[in-house]
């Protein structure tokens, strides 16, 4: 146990921690939506993510921007990167909905165990991850460098970048707009009624398969645009990036109390950091072990998460 | 649509209801039979093309059945979802990694010693986890059977990521020899244990532990208010199901002779919740079919190739989305109305 | 009632008893060409490797049987990698009686489970890219091309040392990365030991990393793993000012052009240990065959797996074709192969490598020195 990096480097590692939190956070949230609405925990979530970030690539191949090619203007950049989001966000929201469609829809509406469900998933999960190992060859991505890394500001040990930033405007605005749209549209109410009671959102005349579908294109949309914001920052990506990520992702949603948006959000920096701070401290491959043991401490102190489930909801 | 609503259990359930106690005789002495001579059969239907066939019984036939067993104890008749199965084998296989390796005692303590530390880490897992209810009790197990993992990797004492190697083999019995040529002793092997384990499971569901487990599956609020004692009945499927996953760790370490924690992944603790839902959760014989359909269609697409994995994977998702209950689902207790009526 | 159970126990019994008497001999003679097997990963998350190493001996087979008179047929089993998987497949390669040895298993894992089974049945084995010690010595039918660990780390100790007075080194907790490190860590004094961190494959977060390398003020990072982690980690320590003109040490596993790809101009620098040239300047005109052949990049262990096929091939050329014989060959003989001459110690392990430091200069990968 080294506690002197985590002391010298406590600043950095702080940030760095909460930049990693953010991206976990994008991802979190596909997976809380779908879990408040639907009590499933959609395995294949990771790989909607993983689409994402292959359509990134996709962008820039398309543009024909090359792997070793100088960063772009800030004027270039923000065209260039819009652009990338909306695609992989569209994408990963498109893909999202085609899965619920596919995979998850005839089991809900016959009502079948949630663990059929999750099986689904699962096999879902295999077959996108397969899919695209075949379609990329088996081999790591390599995404040019858009943005310029050269730190912008020093605080104490952290070196704040662009990129970074951008990660956590990235995220902050989207989160609002999220909570903007849970809390003051239709849709929101419509997935707040189904989330509280399916039976009873029926009969007060909720589309409940509407509802599931536009709450997996939404979180889709998250993981896409999360998966623009996770390429500008590393680079790289291969066909089973979801895993890794959404292992962490989702112990977040738990972590911040699965089904609740505000929890994704809490959950996910807080993994983040703890990621950091453990990795720091003991290395980095005890990181998950130290993870788990938290989030069992954390779930035996409060059962349902940091923040609780979303407030209607009070049984499992 | 017919083919859809086919329901195996209930057909042979009927059968089975009206035979009489010869029958039911002769037709166990046969399959029992059947599924012994199974290694000697060479028969180019059922012969898995490029793997030898003997050695798919064992592994992961019989190993995937043994474990679909122990976690149906856990999953399908108490309906506690846990996704790190896998734990409870690399606990069994360490023990006789390390056990055979260092000492000098028999594969049959070795055994009862696998199963025993697995039993405690069942009580480890089982006394945090099962306070909670639903999925955040299945990310915890999810947690256990990664640690388990990376501890494995981390700790070089017992071989680090590199694992441990030459692990002895089971004593000869009699004249069956345990070589790791001839698999079809540890597949014996391994059958006896499976008649001896399905006996004593089924003799503990038609008692009152299998009756607890299916009120706490039912609705454990309930079964809670009527006096059942649901947290120690829930530690005891989560031991029996790591005792039961432990024992086929044991034999696997004893067959393979090498073990590396690259074996005990997140993914096969998947597949055998797999075979459990596919099967038909708490339906023993449902369980067990799965994970021989589980184990045994990779093995026989193996023509399929490149898109082995993919075909796969969409098999999983048909399968769930027309049979969500499992091939063969368990047997819903009848309504009282309807026995009134 | 009874009457139909009857028939279906005689009938049932009648029909295993007819499967077990009209199976085939056990062991009957090859009934076509002689197979040299392929054991890797060729589907799943390490399958770029294994293709890679598959095409090689595809290519070997392919150029043998344009002037042989006793044809060789190249055959694969796909282990995903997994020592799981292996013993299965093996055996059923060991009941092939036309197959006649087996370039593989890819990773040690696979290797070390499948090796008794081979065995058992005599089969000639010659491993590509399994680099674990502990297959030193496992069995008098094993035998690798590529560099055991224990020829590989004290050559990347020297190299660090003479590069920087503090060394960090981390690993990627796979067979390969972690038995590297450790012989590497071995071979350098407490005080040349800045600090050590293990990452997993698949990796991308490496910032507490680098947080750790800056604190503990290390000159040198080495690196034990395979290339994808290792650009991902290069360009993490060449963005963090702190790290920016650290020295980065590798084995092999990091050699290869897909580094350059992946890590771009951070690569620039890095110091490299292999056995072998890469295949395009040892190798060229193969480099271009096997391009033309399979329209991709060769890989990793390519050469390796080429050069194991070969030796193979050699062997039948000679005139051996039983596994016994051929193994004796194995042992006994001296083959020179594409870019590498190949002799195998009683050990398994080849005696022939000789490891030579590279190093990346504007872009392409150079060679330095032969230790």
């Amino acid at each position: 146990m080294d506690f002197s990096v985590l002391t010298s480097e406590f600043v950095s590692l702080t940030f760095d921690g909460i930049v990693v939190g953010a991206i976990y956070a994008l991802v979190a949230l596909g997976y809380t939506l779908v879990y408040g609405v639907l009590r499933l925990i959609n395995f294949a979530h990771s790989e909607i993510f993983m689409i994402g970030t292959m359509t990134c690539y996709g962008v820039t191949l398309l543009l024909n921007i090359a792997a070793d090619t100088d960063p772009l203007s800030p004027q270039v950049f923000i065209i260039v990167f819009t652009l990338i989001i909306v695609t992989a966000a569209v994408a990963s929201g498109l893909a999202a909905v085609t899965l619920e469609f596919v995979a998850y829809r005839r089991l809900r509406v016959m009502r079948a165990s949630r663990l059929s469900s999750l099986i689904s998933a699962i096999g879902a999960s295999f077959f996108l991850t397969e899919l695209f190992r075949l379609l990329t060859d088996s081999k790591n991505i390599a995404f040019p460098r858009l943005i310029d890394k050269e730190p912008v500001l020093v605080i104490s040990s952290a070196y704040i970048t662009l990129d970074k930033i951008l990660v956590l405007l990235g995220a902050s605005v989207l989160f609002i707009v999220l909570n903007r749209l849970i809390n003051h549209t239709k849709l929101g109410l419509g997935i707040r009624a189904v989330s509280q009671d399916e039976n009873t959102a029926v009969l007060m005349g909720v589309n409940v398969n509407r509802v599931v579908s536009m709450t997996f294109l939404v979180g889709g949309v998250l993981a896409g645009a999360g998966s623009a914001f996770y390429m500008a920052f590393y680079e790289t990506t291969k066909a089973n990036v979801g895993f890794l990520v959404g292992v962490s992702a989702f112990t977040a949603a738990v972590l911040g109390g699965i089904g609740n948006v505000k929890g994704a959000l809490v959950g996910s920096f807080a993994l983040g950091l703890i990621q950091q701070y453990s990795s720091a401290v003991l290395g980095y491959n005890w990181r998950d072990v130290v993870t788990f043991i938290i989030l069992v401490l954390v779930l035996l102190v409060k059962p349902t998460g940091l923040l609780g489930e979303a407030l209607q909801r009070a049984r499992v | 649509m017919k083919l859809l609503s086919f329901n195996l259990r209930d057909k042979f359930g009927d059968w089975w209801d009206s035979s009489s106690l010869l029958q039911r005789t002769i037709f166990r002495v046969v399959l029992i039979g059947i599924f012994f001579a199974l290694p000697l059969i060479n028969n180019p239907i059922i012969d898995t093309p490029e793997t030898s066939f003997e050695s798919v019984l064992f592994y992961p036939l019989i190993m995937f059945a043994i474990m679909a067993v122990g976690l149906n104890v856990v999953v399908g008749k108490s309906g506690i979802l846990d996704l790190g199965y896998v734990a409870f084998f690399a606990i069994g296989a360490y023990t006789q990694a390390m056990f055979g390796i260092y000492t000098d005692l028999s594969f049959w303590i070795v055994l009862l010693l696998g199963m025993g530390f697995a039993m405690i880490a069942g009580v480890i897992l089982g006394i945090p986890a099962l306070r909670l209810r639903g999925d955040y009790l299945a990310i915890i197990t999810l947690g256990f059977g990664e640690i388990v993992r990376i501890v494995a990797v981390n700790t070089e004492a017992i071989g680090g990521a590199s694992g441990l190697s030459d692990i002895p083999p089971p004593p000869n019995i009699n004249f069956l020899e345990f070589s790791v040529q001839e698999t079809r002793s540890y597949y014996w092997l391994s059958l006896v244990l499976f008649l001896v384990l399905i006996l004593g499971i089924v003799r503990l569901g038609n008692r009152k532990p299998g009756r607890a487990w299916e009120a706490i599956r039912e609705d454990e609020d309930v079964a809670s208010f009527m006096g059942v004692a649901t947290f120690k009945y829930k530690l005891w499927a989560f031991v029996i199901g790591g005792a039961i996953g432990g024992m086929a760790g044991v034999i696997y370490a004893s067959q393979v002779l090498s073990i590396q924690p690259e074996l005990f992944t997140l993914n096969l603790s998947i597949m055998i919740l797999a075979c459990v839902v596919f099967g038909g959760m708490g339906n023993i014989w449902g369980v067990i079919f799965g994970a021989v359909l589980l184990g045994y269609l990779p093995e026989k697409l193996r023509f399929l190739s490149d898109i082995r994995i993919l075909i796969f994977g969409l098999l999983m998702v048909v399968m769930m989305n027309i049979r969500p209950n499992g091939l063969i689902p368990r047997k819903k207790r009848e309504k009282i109305s309807e026995k009134l009526k | 009632m009874k009457k139909k159970l009857l028939a279906l126990a005689t009938s049932t019994v009648m029909m295993v008893g007819a499967t077990v008497a009209l199976s085939p001999a056990a062991f009957a003679a090859c009934a076509g060409n002689f197979k040299i097997y392929f054991q890797g990963a060729l589907t799943g998350p390490y399958a770029e490797t294994g293709i890679n190493e598959n095409n090689g001996v595809i290519l070997a087979i392919k150029d043998y049987n344009k002037t042989a008179t006793v044809k060789l047929e190249a055959a694969a089993i796909d282990t995903e990698a997994s020592g799981a998987k292996s013993p299965a497949l093996a055996k059923k390669v060991v009941d092939d009686e036309c197959a006649l040895g087996v370039v593989g298993g890819m990773y040690s894992g696979e290797t070390i489970n499948a090796v008794p089974v081979y065995e058992g049945g005599g089969v000639p084995v010659i491993s590509p890219s399994a680099t674990n010690p502990g297959l030193t010595n496992k069995s008098p039918i094993f035998h690798r091309v590529v560099a055991n660990d224990l020829v590989q780390g004290p050559v990347l100790a020297t190299i660090a040392k003479r590069v920087g007075k503090k060394i960090f080194v981390v690993d990627d907790a796979t067979p390969y990365g972690k038995g590297l490190a450790k012989i590497v860590k071995l071979n350098l004094t407490k005080s040349q030991l800045a600090g050590t961190d293990a990452v997993t494959e698949g990796t991308t977060n490496f910032s507490s990393v680098v947080s750790k390398v800056k604190s503990s003020k290390a000159t040198v990072v080495f690196y034990g793993g395979y290339y994808p982690e290792a650009s991902i980690f290069i360009k993490a320590l060449r963005d963090n000012p702190a790290t920016k003109n650290i020295k980065f040490v590798a084995g092999d596993g990091v050699l290869d052009g897909e580094y350059l790809k992946l890590a771009g101009k951070n690569a620039e620098g890095s110091y490299l240990t292999a056995p072998g040239l890469p295949m395009q300047t040892s190798a060229p005109k193969l480099y271009a065959a096997y391009k033309k052949e399979f329209n991709r990049e060769p890989g990793l262990y390519t050469l390796e797996a080429y050069n194991a096929a070969y030796f193979f091939t050699q062997a039948v050329k000679a005139g051996n074709t039983t596994r016994a014989s051929i193994n004796k060959y194995i042992d006994d003989t001296v083959v020179k192969g594409q870019g590498m001459t190949m002799s195998f110690g009683p050990s398994g392990d080849s005696e022939t490598i000789v490891m030579n430091e590279y190093t990346v200069k504007k872009g392409k990968i150079v060679w330095v020195r032969k230790y």
